[in-house]
């Protein structure tokens, strides 16, 4: 079964993790034993696993934030500073792609051809232990929080360098938009911001954003709009994830959301970092699609964005999960709870994949292509 | 008087310190007290001072290593992570530049004329801040490169001046420390340089990469950033011969302000030697300029941005601005005013005219 993977901060990993992907999640962790830090030695995502996994594509993460609280790493000074830090992974990126590891994927036609090719594989390749004519890993880049962006008439570049989904904010309030943690809605230049990836075609991430921001981005923003990775509130109550409304906002507006895999994410009561925490177990990320599908009415809008690799290890993951690989556990599960082979399919990859093709057959992605 | 200066970290400063170089040296100290890391609320370096030390260019660095030895944010798993590190460095500062903060220099024509408007401004004929700061992008340690070939991408990019390790033993040659010479990629890199007109930066080499290269580069070389070992005795200093092939070849070395290669005796860190002072830093300019007989050959490599205590520099610097002592010390020394200024900016000037203008 492939796998379309909506949440993968890969080169923060590799630029500021200094993990190299290239090799083993297990190699990693030997070469990070006894390292003192968030995750260390227990990281689940890197490129050998995501094959084994047949992650054929994922949303590949630019993020740097600027939002005036500094943190190491994560939140820059400057703005200036934010848009190196993303050129940084962009770079990361198209060098993993120069290498042959990757393939990045920016318009529809790529993107059939790419999936094609996987599935191509996969038929030739079930039953055969070797990966020998494995396709590269498919990236659609992604970036969490705009503040990279110097300015809204700025965005036309990213464009031109790849760049094709926005989150405006992440955590705190950011140059464009309050995120996760704060109240704040959309800054005068975040709705620039938003007029501007209308014009260009860029498709609009709904997670983090504050439900301030939400609601006037779906507002505001006309073009195509998914949640790359957000659970359900009903299930986790707190404003990192979507209400019921938010959901059925972003089915209406034929989007896709994506649940993540952290615990924090996935059941109520789990303390980040605490030793008792009770067991977690993939089951858990059924519970979130079934809830999100029973909101949407159907299996059609509900799909993963993992965010395995999103500054935690492995004991903040289910317990049945090691590394990436284990996602296909997944189809199994979903079978188990009732949901058919055509819905295990669509949650798994056909879903985000239409998502993508809806967003690259309209108007401003037409007229992207024209010139 | 106007200073061009042949080595500081700025990209580094700015994305792997977090440090807001848009704002002076002193905000970022107070922006950083209680923040645990070594030279934390200590740094020298920012654009607002290099703009009141009158730093009309400096030799800004894209800087990234892949030694095999991991160390975070500094020393990356792979070359791919390095590259990406560099354009990262490289993003940095064309990102300031679109903000109108610097200028990136390329060529002859770009450097005559940003020149000109510095020298136009330091006479008070044009009013205001002054021009945009001049950096030439220098790589420090060739790493990042994916391989040999791609410097030309690099050069296309901007970068003018690469060196081929910083210490310990990188992709393309041995550094500082160790007993490597020039790699099978590192020989293959050189040429390239060559035909590109990419100076050789030789500081950091080890003594095996000094001698190596200087056989296999015939293009233009410096030393960024390199004291006198026969002042101070330390592999990653020069020796009188290597400063001496370096005059021959009409290059320049920069003379760097860390303490610990300016004063001996003075370690790194240590708060209970005597600090180094400007007088030590004359010093090694003069012992240059006694070797080469003339004040030809020798410029300002400051190094004022490397992320050490204040302390680990001269007692009489405390940021870059106070790089306009430098002129008064060596007047003092007895340099005549022809040579201070060659001193202060105009033997880099001269080296970057030879080597842009083949």
């Amino acid at each position: 079964m492939i796998i379309v993977d909506g949440h993968l901060d890969l080169a923060l990993n590799a630029l500021q993790g200094n993990r190299d992907l290239t090799v083993s999640a297990y190699e990693t962790r030997i070469a990070e034993f006894g390292r003192v830090g968030k995750g260390m030695a227990q990281g689940t995502v890197a490129l050998p696993e995501m094959r084994q996994g047949r992650v054929a594509l994922s949303f590949a993460v630019l993020t740097a934030r600027s939002t005036g609280c500094v943190a190491p790493h994560m939140d820059f000074a400057s703005a200036v500073q934010a848009d190196a830090s993303a050129h940084g992974h962009l770079a990361y990126y198209r060098a993993l792609e120069a290498e042959g590891h990757a393939r990045l994927i920016t318009d529809r036609q790529q993107l059939d051809h790419h999936i094609f090719a996987w599935h191509q594989w996969e038929q030739l390749a079930d039953g055969v232990p070797a990966h020998a004519d494995m396709p590269p890993l498919g990236f659609v880049v992604l970036m969490e929080s705009a503040d990279p962006v110097l300015a809204p008439d700025r965005l036309e570049v990213w464009w031109d360098e790849g760049l094709r989904i926005i989150g405006p904010a992440h955590f705190g309030s950011g140059r464009y938009a309050g995120g996760t943690g704060s109240e704040q809605g959309l800054t005068p230049m975040g709705r620039e911001l938003l007029a501007e990836m209308d014009r260009l075609g860029f498709i609009l991430d709904l997670t983090h954003l504050s439900d301030a921001s939400f609601w006037e981005a779906l507002e505001r923003f006309e073009g195509p709009v998914l949640a790359s990775h957000s659970n359900c509130r009903t299930l986790v109550p707190n404003q990192r994830q979507f209400g019921d409304s938010q959901i059925a906002a972003v089915v209406e507006r034929g989007g896709v959301v994506g649940v993540l895999l952290g615990c924090s994410d996935l059941v109520a009561d789990w303390v980040v970092g605490a030793r008792h925490n009770g067991a977690v177990t993939m089951r858990a990320v059924v519970d979130h699609i079934e809830h999100a599908c029973s909101v949407a009415g159907d299996a059609l809008h509900v799909a993963i964005g993992t965010d395995l690799d999103g500054g935690v290890g492995r004991d903040e993951f289910p317990r049945d999960l090691d590394t990436i690989a284990d996602l296909q556990s997944l189809p199994r599960l979903l079978q188990e709870r009732g949901f058919s082979a055509g819905d295990v399919d669509n949650v798994m990859h056909g879903n985000w994949l239409r998502c993508l093709r809806g967003a690259w057959s309209s108007p401003a992605a037409a007229r992207q292509v024209d010139g | 008087m106007l200073v061009v200066d042949g080595h500081l970290d700025l990209a580094m400063n700015a994305l792997q310190l977090n440090r807001d170089l848009l704002t002076s040296a002193h905000t970022i100290r107070s922006n950083e007290l209680g923040t645990p890391g070594v030279g934390r609320a200590q740094g020298s370096v920012a654009l607002p001072d290099m703009r009141r030390g009158k730093v009309a260019v400096s030799f800004a660095t894209v800087f990234a290593r892949s030694s095999g030895q991991a160390v975070a944010h500094r020393d990356y798993a792979s070359p791919t992570q390095a590259y990406a590190i560099a354009q990262a460095h490289l993003a940095y500062y064309r990102a300031l530049e679109s903000a109108g903060h610097v200028r990136i220099l390329e060529d002859n024509a770009s450097l005559t004329a940003h020149m000109r408007q510095w020298e136009e401004w330091d006479s008070g004929e044009i009013a205001g801040d002054g021009p945009p700061l001049g950096l030439v992008i220098a790589m420090e340690g060739a790493d990042p490169l994916l391989t040999p070939e791609s410097i030309e991408e690099w050069h296309s990019a901007g970068v003018r001046i690469a060196s081929v390790s910083h210490d310990g033993v990188g992709r393309f040659a041995g550094g500082a420390g160790s007993a490597v010479g020039i790699t099978p990629l590192g020989a293959r890199l050189l040429p390239m340089m060559a035909r590109l007109g990419v100076v050789l930066d030789l500081s950091h080499a080890s003594d095996r990469t000094f001698d190596d290269a200087l056989q296999l580069f015939p293009g233009p070389v410096l030393a960024s950033h390199s004291n006198c070992r026969s002042l101070i005795p330390h592999p990653r200093l020069l020796t009188d011969r290597q400063l001496s092939a370096i005059v021959e070849r009409n290059g320049v070395v920069g003379v760097s302000m860390t303490g610990w290669q300016l004063r001996p005796g003075r370690r790194v860190g240590r708060s209970d030697e005597p600090r180094a002072s400007l007088a030590d830093f004359i010093d090694h300019i003069d012992h240059i300029c006694q070797l080469a007989g003339n004040a030809l050959q020798v410029g300002i490599g400051s190094n004022l941005a490397a992320a050490l205590a204040r302390e680990d520099y001269p007692v009489d610097i405390d940021t870059i601005s106070d790089l306009q002592a430098v002129s008064g010390a060596l007047a003092a020394r007895g340099y005549s005013d022809a040579d201070v200024s060659a001193v202060m900016h105009g033997n880099w000037l001269r080296l970057l005219d030879d080597a842009w203008g083949r």
